[in-house]
């Protein structure tokens, strides 16, 4: 999988959790979930939760604390989709 | 250094569905689930907890400076309100009525205000004209965010010390000082 595919499908997970509709569409590598898409804090374990089960890994807690932003979700994914 | 959290208990129950599979693992210690599923209202306990965390994490990461993470399970809530993080600890006063959690945490019991909003308000207005009027020889309040988006205080130009933290979510925003 690409990084633009790897976008695509992390831009279909947050949708449902933005709030702030102009963050999405001007989404990149460095839009901050909390600060630019208005996601609601407890609305980041759904996208944990929605990332495990699109790409079927693991998020453990240490990758957890970092999920704030796309790129480091990005990082994330890959890692962990490396590790498989 | 204060944090506070509040969470529409109405708005909570449409965005997040806590009986997913996982969601309460992802952010709740076992002991807490455990206080959780024998709690005789559970998603009221969620809502306690989380906002403990919240306002927790909020005055924890005012004193250390700490960049933005997100590791709720890192705070170990109790029920007499104790929190517990990387061997510190807080106290929180959690208030809660049918439409609303409010919890405000601090690490020393200093004395505090705290506004709770229920209509749409400007919080960084209403912080200024409390301010304002708590002293006489104030000319200018300003509040601006740090680089780690944390919320400053600026009386007459300068930076001041006193700490505080903002909450809103739904139909709710609160504000919380130590003054």
């Amino acid at each position: 999988m690409n990084k633009e595919e790897l976008l695509s499908k992390l831009k279909t997970i947050i949708t449902p959790y933005v709030q702030n509709q102009e963050g999405l569409e001007n989404l990149t590598e460095d839009t901050d979930f909390i600060q630019d898409l208005e996601i609601n804090s407890a609305n980041l374990v759904d996208v944990i939760l929605d990332v495990e089960d699109e790409f079927d890994i693991e998020i453990d807690n240490e990758a957890m604390e970092k999920m704030l932003t796309v790129k480091a979700s990005l990082v994330i994914i890959e890692e962990k989709l490396n590790e498989k | 250094m204060i944090g506070n959290d509040i969470v529409d208990l109405e708005l909570a129950k449409k965005q997040s569905n806590w009986q997913r599979k996982g969601w309460l693992q992802k952010i709740f210690t076992e002991t807490e689930q455990q206080l959780i599923l024998d709690s005789c209202k559970p998603e009221l306990q969620v809502w306690k907890f989380w906002s403990m965390k919240e306002a927790c994490y909020k005055a924890h990461q005012r004193c250390l400076a700490h960049s933005p993470r997100y590791n709720p399970l890192s705070f170990e809530c109790a029920l007499n309100g104790l929190i517990s993080i990387q061997g510190e600890q807080y106290r929180s006063i959690v208030e809660s009525t049918g439409q609303y959690v409010y919890s405000v945490a601090k690490k020393i019991p200093l004395p505090y205000t705290s506004k709770i909003f229920d209509t749409k308000v400007d919080l960084k207005v209403k912080l200024s004209e409390f301010v304002t009027m708590s002293s006489n020889n104030i000319s200018s309040v300003h509040i601006t965010k740090d680089q780690n988006n944390i919320p400053q205080l600026l009386v007459n130009a300068k930076t001041m010390k006193y700490p505080f933290s903002f909450t809103n979510h739904g139909k709710y925003a609160a504000f919380a000082i130590t003054i």
